[in-house]
């Protein structure tokens, strides 16, 4: 029983990385229709610059953070206006292509200018964190951060998609475009936002993942176990990211540890292809219907 | 209203029309005989190293051709490829490294069990659509590439399975030119099936599907059918090239059977022209050439060029990141790929001195 808690306690922090990253899918999708198979380089790029920032500056660690998220804001923008916007309005198949071109270019340019080295991103808080009461399990405290951060990221975005202009101009979009830019809802801005905050949370994730292991290419990784938490949560839900993020993370953390470790590279796709035979559009996802 | 005046097609403006369509039916026909007649040609006179250059292009030219005809042709984007070739290549391991069947029936047999696995996701795949159905093939590439790498572990270890020279009747195919030759009947067949049946009632029901699913299942067409035997077809193809390579290599590991190989197959569909049967060899071409291009442009450059250092040191990246380079480029520049531009470049010439548009009259 000690040890099931355990596992669950680990997967709960694992699913809170997974939910930062998956929320970043869901917001350029609902925005924008794509899907951004480049969110795992834009984790990496964070984590860099939070390095860079924090070490070789000399930033103290919350304003690096924040001049990290501003950079990697604006490296998401860059990507929309470059890339994205031109193709916009053509069959899906062209925008996520080129968001695949563009893993493959980061990536490399990522491998050329780190040359490989990891680092390690000086942090405030010590690692060791607290064991969970009646189990052996101890949960690190950057598990416990990841956690915080990524619920408060959640009911910040939550509220801001609620009750801000810009949040509510943004669900018109998503809803339908043509009708919200006739209300005068500017769509460019909107996918600009949308591209940007997605970026931001791409940045949150990869530091928040960097600062339990080491800063290095391969925390893009998460981002491939982070599709399936966006796609069984409902690529369209804010809400269903941060529900599938946990179950992937926990149903990893299970299989890892009853089935097998080497199972966990390839449990969160088998329950994503049975959740897709079963629910088509996730969890908590709006259904598609089509019109003649 | 005015009523437009509608040109009625008459009797001779149809004859005219049959005798261009078999006119430019000829000049394709003549242009294969051509291509082909020059690509057996260079059989006897390229040395090794290039034959086994053109070996690596005709087999990655015969999975592009399927990929492209699911993808360009019936419009499902698939990032399953690797796990389709790595389907076809563990097959002929057993069949052919362990059972020893003959050469030919173990690449029969690995088409069919790469299209089983296709049949087994294209049928749930028809309740996805558009970037799902993408995300579902990238669940497989996974699933499958844990499969593989569990059976390998288990049987052989890490170093991976090597398979028995490949044997055509008392023909044993050794020499580089003997696979060449083998390769080249490969992409020969597959580009004259797939383009029969592209241009066949099949194929005009695919473009249909890939346009719009809807209108064409109104018009009569069996979408979901259109959808499964394309998944099967295509991965049959698929596992036979994954299986020929298996054979060309001599040795099989999952490590071979990455994401980027599924990417890099859709980078050459993308660089070639979608839904082209020419333009998926192009682009095979073309991806496949890559690496050696750019080792090619460097060994121009004078050493002293203070960029030749540093294009020699990054290499493998450089490799790695410039046909994600092509896929932006062509996407943003030339969605048609290789095969549009080169129309392009013909119109300009033919047409010239006027501007041409690029107007079809």
């Amino acid at each position: 029983m000690g040890t099931l808690i355990g596992t669950v306690a680990q997967g709960v922090a694992l699913g809170a990385i997974y939910s930062l990253v998956a929320v970043g899918f869901v917001i350029i999708y609902k925005a924008t229709g794509v899907f951004n198979f480049a969110h795992g380089q834009f984790m990496v790029l964070g984590a860099y610059f939070a390095y860079v920032s924090i070490s070789w500056v000399g930033l103290p660690f919350a304003a690096g953070i924040a001049v990290t998220l501003v950079i990697t804001g604006a490296v998401g923008l860059v990507v929309y206006a470059a890339l994205i916007r031109p193709l916009l309005g053509e069959a899906i198949f062209a925008p996520v292509m080129i968001t695949i071109g563009l893993s493959i270019v980061l990536d490399s340019i990522i491998s050329i200018t780190t040359k490989g080295n990891t680092y390690l991103l000086p942090t405030p808080v010590p690692v060791h964190g607290v064991s969970i009461p009646g189990t052996t399990t101890r949960v690190s405290n950057y598990s416990l951060i990841a956690i915080v951060v990524a619920a408060v990221f959640f009911v910040l975005i939550a509220s801001f998609f609620r009750w801000s202009g810009t949040g509510r101009d943004m669900r018109a979009a998503a809803e339908n475009p043509h009708l919200a830019s006739y209300a005068g809802v500017s769509l460019g801005f909107i996918f600009s936002v949308a591209w940007a905050l997605a970026a931001v949370a791409a940045a949150i994730a990869g530091i928040a993942q960097a600062s339990s292991t080491l800063i290095s290419p391969d925390i893009g990784s998460v981002a491939l176990r982070a599709f399936p938490a966006a796609l069984l949560g409902g690529l369209d839900s804010v809400m269903g990211a941060a529900l599938g993020g946990v179950l992937i993370g926990i149903i990893e953390m299970l299989g890892s540890q009853y089935v097998g470790s080497d199972t966990r590279d390839v449990f969160p796709y088998v329950v994503l292809l049975v959740a897709l035979m079963v629910r088509p559009y996730g969890l908590l996802g709006s259904r598609q219907v089509d019109r003649i | 209203m005015k009523q437009a005046a509608v040109d009625r097609p008459t009797i001779s403006a149809w004859r005219g029309h049959r005798r261009l369509v078999r006119a430019t039916q000829r000049t394709r026909y003549r242009g294969a005989i051509v291509v082909g007649a020059l690509a057996v040609g260079y059989a006897f006179v390229g040395s090794n190293s290039n034959l086994f250059l053109g070996t690596t292009i005709f087999i990655a030219a015969v999975g592009a051709i399927a990929l492209n005809a699911l993808t360009g042709n019936l419009g499902i984007v698939s990032l399953g490829q690797a796990a389709f070739l790595a389907t076809g290549a563990f097959t002929a391991t057993y069949l052919g490294g362990t059972l020893h069947w003959p050469f030919l029936l173990v690449l029969l047999a690995s088409g069919v069990a790469a299209g089983l696995v296709g049949g087994i996701v294209g049928v749930p795949s028809l309740r996805w659509r558009g970037l799902y159905i993408i995300l579902g093939t990238f669940a497989l590439h996974y699933i499958v590439v844990y499969g593989a790498t569990k059976y390998e572990i288990n049987r052989v270890g890490p170093g991976g399975f090597n398979l028995p020279p490949a044997k055509i009747f008392s023909w044993t195919i050794t020499s580089q030119r003997d696979w060449y030759l083998f390769s080249l009947v490969l992409v020969a067949l597959t580009v004259a099936c797939v383009a029969k049946v592209l241009r066949g009632r099949t194929g005009r029901a695919w473009t249909a599907v890939r346009d719009r699913d809807l209108a064409a299942s109104i018009t009569g067409i069996d979408v979901s059918r259109a959808k499964v035997v394309g998944f099967i077809a295509t991965s049959f193809v698929v596992g036979v090239a994954g299986a020929t390579s298996a054979y060309f290599v001599g040795n099989v590991t999952t490590e071979t059977f990455t994401l980027n190989l599924a990417i890099q197959y859709v980078a050459m569909i993308i660089i070639g022209g979608l839904g082209s049967v020419p333009g998926a060899v192009v682009g095979a071409a073309f991806v496949v050439y890559l690496p050696h291009m750019i080792t090619k442009v460097v060994g121009l450059l004078p050493s002293s060029y203070p960029l030749a250092g540093w294009v020699n040191t990054n290499i493998f990246d450089l490799e790695a990141g410039l046909y994600g380079v092509f896929i932006i480029l062509f996407l943003l520049l030339e969605p048609g790929g290789l095969v549009a531009l080169a129309q392009r470049v013909r119109r300009y010439f033919v047409s010239w001195p006027f501007r041409d548009r690029g107007v079809i009259a």
